[in-house]
């Protein structure tokens, strides 16, 4: 067989080595958990995200072509708390990597260490809608919890690559340091607003919201996952005109046909913001989404209190 | 005197699938429990439960007649089926799944499974529906359709499982392929007729899976399955499928349209050679019987609850003369992922001298409780 016939047999196999390989390859569910990967293990690892920012990564499908990605992986990085419980346990049996196995060093569900909002107490029953057991799981949105969440995952990959610890180390301390920073900026600039009442779609702002210190009043999906009905949507309205609502705050993976029209009727601003990394053009690491945030975030609260 | 029996033979066949599963493995890393109470009474370690139920509407007019059996008119408790998950220890996980239907429980499936072989390699054994053709192994409350296909129906009426092995391999491709084979006891009685538990039968497939761009995919399947139907020692039956899936489900705003469409064909040939003297015609006589037929739907999600589907199928005519057509309509309200209401109409389009034509009319409630089963692609 010439050389020419076995290299596309190759290619066409995908069974050609890959260029450059990296020390250490993680995958992660989410593009916030990847832009922290990517902070942290520089170019020393390989880096891919399953979700993309703009997709919600409750409803993600067990695609097998993300088998592909967990079959090659040393680490996979997950949100946890139930949010990929639809289709992440799917795809590691499927990957017959044992170093993906719950209990082994490449499983690592970030929340550890996180300290869980609207965990619920008493019987849990779906009577609630698509209830998270464990809490509430978005709570990278709080840019706080990327602090912890950069040091779990930190010493879990140098655990895994000793030979990059201390530079890992000192990517996490660099870390650290400009998100300290930066949230000190953005607390100050978000400060005027504190105390704020406002609408939101899905209960997955309440990590950025507790932070900031604004208090959300309702939802509109009165039961997260569950579609809201039209009863509510008057109630809703109605309180809203009441309490004077200035913002309904949604993500862009939903459609945002009931709020707009919520917005209408109440004179209260719609504002659709990206909930993860990716999820708008040019929002490309955590330090640009909370830049996103937090500037959208004041310029129409400030709007609204002109 | 043999000390191998066929019996034995089967019986070594899957305990050495099951040894090689142990044997094989890696060493583990060490596992958290999540729960490490030394009373004994702790349920941290209940297997994970959850339970679908099926009801079901049906009404019709005329008479159908085999190979596709008429469904029951009236209202039904079409099935309820329980399922329990676990992990056994750090090598394996199992999974049983119970139903009721007909008013008798019945172990649908009873598998282990172990994930942590070398090489990509996985093992499944136990009872379990034969990979033979996608549908076979789709549980009733996933089909797409109320009823299952023509062919399904025609060859296996509810589905066809054994006891057996399987090794599936997943190839270290850029694209998704696996490749799979296995060992099952042949005892279904229509195709394999190994009453004495003798025969054995062997099964392979392939799945096959690529990235059409961000939002859609492409599938084929494939799967044979061969072993001897007892009618005399050099007779066989081949079953044998081909499908493909196209689905498209956009990354942004997900969860409020969707398309897919899957077309499968499954044939079965029961080989009854030597053929014999016909003692009326004194003529050559085979009683092979062949068996097969298409099926193709399109389903389309148009908004957040709401499905429509169609689908339009065929048994093909070297089916004993039988070209018997179906086509339906489905119309899905699925308040929430836990369950569905589904309506389906379909007409049944019979060859003169076969059957009557019929039109046939179903309403069916399906509901899930317990845990949150991860949705199979």
């Amino acid at each position: 067989m010439s050389r020419t016939l076995m290299a596309l047999v190759l290619l066409l196999t995908g069974l050609a080595p890959h260029a450059a390989e990296a020390e250490l390859r993680v995958v992660t569910t989410t593009t916030d958990i990847a832009s922290l990967a990517r902070q942290l293990g520089g170019d020393d690892t390989e880096v891919k995200a399953i979700a993309r920012g703009y997709q919600d990564p409750h409803y993600l499908e067990a695609k097998p072509s993300y088998v592909v990605l967990l079959r090659r992986a040393d680490l996979l990085a997950y949100v946890g708390l139930d949010l990929e419980v639809g289709w992440l346990p799917l795809l590691i049996d499927s990957a017959r990597n044992d170093r993906l196995l719950a209990g082994a060093p490449g499983n690592l569900p970030l929340s550890k260490g996180i300290r869980a909002l609207e965990v619920p107490t008493g019987e849990v029953s779906r009577a609630g809608g698509d209830i998270h057991p464990r809490g509430n799981p978005h709570y990278w949105l709080d840019p706080r919890n990327t602090l912890i969440m950069a040091q779990t995952l930190a010493d879990r990959m140098a655990l895994l690559d000793p030979d990059h610890a201390d530079a890992i180390e000192a990517r996490r301390a660099d870390f650290t340091h400009r998100m300290q920073e930066k949230i000190e900026t953005w607390s100050a600039r978000m400060a005027p607003f504190a105390g704020t009442k406002i609408v939101c779609y899905h209960k997955q702002w309440e990590y950025l919201l507790d932070w900031l210190g604004i208090e959300t009043i309702d939802y509109i999906e009165n039961k997260p996952g569950i579609p809201p009905s039209p009863r509510h949507l008057q109630d809703l309205r109605r309180r809203m005109q009441n309490e004077k609502i200035p913002l309904i705050l949604m993500s862009n993976f939903f459609d945002p046909g009931a709020a707009e029209t919520l917005a209408r009727e109440t004179g209260a601003r719609l504002l659709v913001l990206p909930p993860s990394v990716g999820g708008e053009d040019g929002v490309d690491d955590l330090f640009d989404l909370f830049d996103r945030l937090v500037s959208r975030l004041a310029e129409t609260l400030g709007n609204t209190h002109e | 005197m043999c000390i191998l029996s066929y019996r034995n033979v089967r019986t070594l066949t899957v305990g050495a699938f099951l040894v090689s599963g142990l044997v094989l493995a890696p060493p583990l890393h060490a596992q958290t429990p999540a729960d490490p109470t030394a009373t004994g009474v702790s349920r941290a370690f209940n297997p994970a439960l959850s339970i679908n139920g099926l009801f079901l509407s049906s009404f019709g007019d005329g008479m159908a007649a085999a190979p596709i059996p008429r469904a029951e008119e009236g209202l039904l408790l079409q099935e309820v089926e329980m399922r329990l998950t676990s992990q056994i220890d750090p090598y394996s996980k199992a999974d049983v799944i119970f139903s009721y239907e007909d008013e008798n429980w019945r172990i649908e499936e009873a598998t282990i499974q172990s994930s942590i072989l070398p090489g990509g390699l996985g093992l499944r054994a136990g009872r379990m529906y034969v990979p033979v053709s996608r549908e076979n192994t789709t549980h009733t409350h996933q089909l797409p359709f109320i009823q299952r296909s023509l062919a399904q129906t025609a060859i296996f009426e509810d589905g066809w499982s054994e006891v057996g092995a399987e090794v599936s391999w997943l190839a270290p491709t850029s694209w998704f392929l696996e490749l799979r084979g296995g060992v099952f006891d042949g005892t279904q009685e229509q195709w394999f007729a190994s009453a004495d538990g003798k025969d054995l039968v062997y099964n392979g497939g392939l799945t096959s899976l690529w990235d059409l761009g961000e939002s859609t995919t492409l599938q084929i399947d494939g799967g044979v399955a061969i072993g001897d139907n007892g009618w005399s020692d050099d007779a066989t039956t081949r079953i044998a499928s081909a499908g493909t899936t196209l689905r498209w489900r956009p990354t942004r705003r997900s969860v409020y349209k969707s398309l897919r469409w899957s077309a499968e064909y499954l044939y079965a040939d029961r080989d009854l050679s030597p053929t014999f003297l016909d003692p009326d015609t004194g003529t050559p006589r085979s009683l092979d019987r062949y068996l097969g037929g298409w099926t193709s739907y399109v389903q389309y999600q148009f908004a957040r609850r709401w499905w429509v589907q169609a689908r339009w199928e065929g048994l093909d005519p070297a089916s004993q003369g039988d070209d018997t057509y179906r086509w339906g309509a489905l119309l899905a309200f699925v308040p929430s992922e836990f369950q569905a209401l589904r309506l389906e109409v379909s007409r049944v389009l019979r060859p003169e001298g076969i059957g009557e034509d019929t039109t046939e009319v179903f309403l069916q409630y399906d509901f899930t409780i317990g845990s949150h089963p991860a949705h199979r692609y």
